[in-house]
């Protein structure tokens, strides 16, 4: 029997520091949501103090000022302070409590930091067009990209604190260090045996599993980040119709990328008030993410049917890519409507949040694939009874003991 | 007395400049000091801010009382204008009749030729072809704009039809028409009198404005409710200021010559008025009926351009020419505009 030298360190499954992680993520969601709909109905800019509301303390607002596109704009802020105090609480938690697992520490504290560059970006984003306009566009375009990028970071965290992962029993990154280095050891009472014994989580994750999985996992996430910053630079260079038909451009394949070509072409068009003469810039970023949609769409196939085959059996990989695929479905379909619709924020919105929701999945799919990478399971180990798994304890129970019927 | 609130900054942000100085002395304390500290400080914070901007409301009340009833007036030139102007701050006939000279009409442009010495160009702009009907706007998200225009709703104003010539010919407002070559050795006294952009029942008036390069701009806010003015252009810079309480003003110079500026209200998407800023004064824009008039040209040959802010409607001719005399009215010129879609 082969055996591997188990760690002396077991992190613990916390129901309420996962829930509360889910619900950082949730809240983030929204967040993200939420500034998409200030983009879409153009109210970025409807409140012109970034680090205070028309000269008012955030949460002393009066309501009654809350008209127009200010609402938008001021329950935006409100819910990122929100976010921001949650991030507050979960860096403490985790730095409380998971103390044999500093990476994941350290990632609280990151969450924080993160969150707190992302307000001070969003405040300048709107303290630039009064101090200085040419940088204010490019501040909003990095603000809804790195807005993406916090959420992307907050799942990772809900995951490593998710019962999946902490069944995997091999902590995670940390692991190496925590088993060389007794001072970040941190022993805690084995487990009861559990009878009858449940269902591996894993049990047919093996060596079909490459080394490279994990990459391919994250170039997903990596090709949806371009996508979403193609569509922040779209979104704020007002390049929402600057295709204005669907699934053609122009009624070509490829749109007319020079300013004459593109008058000819809009001219061409019947009547149309929300369609006036766009930039050759406007139009190429717009079909820069429509072009890129495709990439998007067949990278995730790629990725995900190379994955699938490996991973056939296992719910907490399976489900993330199953949702992907039907999102992105949905997500092609919101994009085609945003056009027809002449960009109604209801439904650009609802593109985006979309986005956020397939980055987010891409982001969970990466991150378990990462810790099977990490903690050695692609490698053949997984059905090995002699790991110390939480979950798998046959080989501890008394042999005389009947075993579990599979009903 | 508005002056004295925007030069002073924000009250709130000025107060939170204390916030270091508590900073200092909370470090002596320990945590549960600090703890019973934070949430005073918060409550300190609630009652102060909403005090502060009441104390800004009631001081900006004299002045918007002052200056509403005659600005608009003056630079509107349109009765609509001045109606909106007074429904929304509350004056009634007499108290916003000047009592000095007649305001020039909004359509004409040029300088003031008393001794008629310069020449006078006229004309009219028509549009001819479907009269496309206008976007209603939704105001729902501010009370105040709604009650505004309690009977029919506000008009997208991205093309406005003015007089009725038929089913498919109009007057076309909201044109700015322009001397575009002949003045280029002339040299002009600037204006010292600011051009006046109000901002009444949730509109900005006027739609379109021509001012000289230098000539200060003033925007004001006769509406109880909250505007930002928010402007980026590429050779005069950008500003993006709030003017939360009525009868709040802001002056700003365009000091280089561009065609175009848009200043818009993010609080309320659909506002928006074009600035032309020209290195001369003879320009005007069109009104209920399509005419223009630019008075006191010094004689010579001139081109003469038109601008609207659909640039899918064309002009037949967007540039014409014309000779002025002095002291004389020039033959009138008739500018057409078509749609997108005119065959």
């Amino acid at each position: 029997m082969q055996t591997t030298a188990p760690s002396t360190f077991q992190a613990t499954y916390r129901p309420w520091l996962h829930r509360y992680t889910m619900l950082l993520v949730a809240a983030t969601f929204v967040l993200v949501t939420l500034g998409g709909h200030v983009t879409s109905k153009d109210a970025g800019l409807a409140v012109p103090d970034g680090f205070t509301v028309y000269g008012h303390f955030l949460w002393s607002f009066p309501y009654e000022k809350w008209v127009g596109n200010i609402w938008y704009e001021h329950v935006h802020r409100l819910k990122g302070s929100v976010v921001g105090i949650m991030a507050i609480i979960l860096a403490v938690w985790f730095w409380k409590s998971q103390k044999g697992r500093r990476w994941l520490q350290l990632w609280g504290v990151m969450i924080l930091l993160l969150v707190i560059a992302q307000g001070i970006m969003g405040a300048l984003r709107v303290d630039f067009a009064r101090w200085f306009p040419p940088l204010a566009t490019p501040f909003a375009v990095v603000h809804a990209v790195v807005g993406q990028v916090f959420l992307c970071v907050t799942v990772i965290a809900a995951a490593a604190t998710s019962r999946w992962w902490i069944n995997q029993n091999r902590d995670d990154f940390s692991l190496k260090s925590a088993a060389q280095s007794p001072t970040l050891s941190v022993t805690t009472p084995p487990s009861p045996p559990l009878y009858p014994p449940p269902t591996p989580y894993h049990p047919t994750i093996n060596s079909h599993l490459p080394k490279s999985a994990h990459w391919l996992a994250w170039s997903l996430v990596v090709v949806l980040l371009v996508q979403l910053t193609l569509g922040a630079l779209m979104r704020h260079n007002s390049a929402g119709l600057a295709i204005p038909d669907f699934p053609a451009s122009y009624g070509q394949l490829v749109p007319p990328l020079n300013q004459p070509d593109i008058i000819a072409a809009i001219d061409a068009r019947p009547m149309d008030e929300f369609i006036d003469y766009f930039t050759p810039f406007q139009v190429g970023i717009h079909f820069a993410h429509r072009a890129f949609a495709m990439v998007v769409v067949i990278a995730a196939v790629l990725v995900i049917a190379r994955l699938s085959r490996m991973s056939r059996q296992s719910p907490a990989l399976v489900r993330p890519m199953l949702w992907i695929i039907a999102l992105l479905a949905a997500q092609v379909f919101l994009g085609a409507l945003t056009v027809w619709f002449r960009r109604d924020p209801t439904i650009a919105t609802s593109h985006q949040a979309m986005g956020a929701a397939i980055l987010a999945l891409a982001t969970l799919l990466a991150a378990r694939v990462h810790l099977l990478h990490w903690s050695g399971l692609d490698r053949g180990l997984a059905n090995d009874a002699s790991r110390p798994h939480r979950a798998d304890t046959t080989t501890s129970l008394p042999s005389n003991l009947p075993q579990a019927s599979p009903a | 007395m508005v002056e004295v609130v925007q030069s002073q900054g924000w009250p709130q942000a000025k107060g939170l400049r204390v916030m270091p100085r508590l900073a200092v002395v909370a470090r002596s304390l320990r945590w549960t000091d600090r703890a019973a500290i934070l949430p005073a400080i918060l409550v300190a914070m609630l009652i102060h801010a909403p005090a502060s901007v009441v104390r800004a409301e009631e001081a900006s009340h004299d002045h918007a009382h002052h200056h509403a009833a005659a600005a608009p007036a003056a630079e509107a030139g349109t009765e609509v204008a001045e109606e909106a102007a007074d429904k929304a701050t509350g004056k009634t006939q007499d108290e916003t009749a000047p009592a000095a000279a007649k305001p020039r009409p909004a359509n004409v442009g040029g300088i003031e030729d008393p001794q008629k010495q310069g020449g006078i160009i006229t004309g009219d702009v028509v549009f001819e072809g479907k009269l496309y009907p206008r976007r209603p706007i939704l105001m729902g998200t501010d009370a105040f704009c709604q009650t505004a225009h309690p009977d029919t709703p506000l008009l997208d104003e991205r093309w406005v039809f003015g007089k009725r010539f038929g089913d498919e010919k109009a007057a076309l407002q909201n044109v700015f028409v322009f001397v575009s070559k002949g003045l280029e050795n002339h040299e002009f006294e600037l204006p010292t009198t600011p051009a006046v952009l109000d901002q009444v029942g949730c509109v900005y008036i006027p739609h379109v404005l021509g001012v000289v390069a230098g000539q200060p701009i003033k925007v004001l806010n006769s509406d109880a409710t909250l505007h930002n003015v928010n402007m980026n252009s590429k050779h005069n810079g950008g500003f993006n200021e709030g003017m939360p309480v009525k009868g709040m003003e802001l002056e700003k110079t365009f000091k280089t010559p561009e065609m175009a500026i848009v200043l818009k209200c993010d609080v309320h998407p659909w506002m928006a008025s074009y600035v032309q800023v020209m290195s001369h004064p003879f320009f005007a824009v069109t009104q209920e009926d399509g005419s223009f008039s630019i008075t006191g040209l010094p004689p010579g040959e001139y081109e003469v351009s038109v601008w609207h802010e659909f640039e899918r409607f064309k002009p037949v001719a967007a540039m014409q020419r014309v000779t002025v005399e002095t002291g004389k009215t020039s033959e009138p010129l008739h500018f057409i505009y078509r749609p997108p879609d005119a065959k």
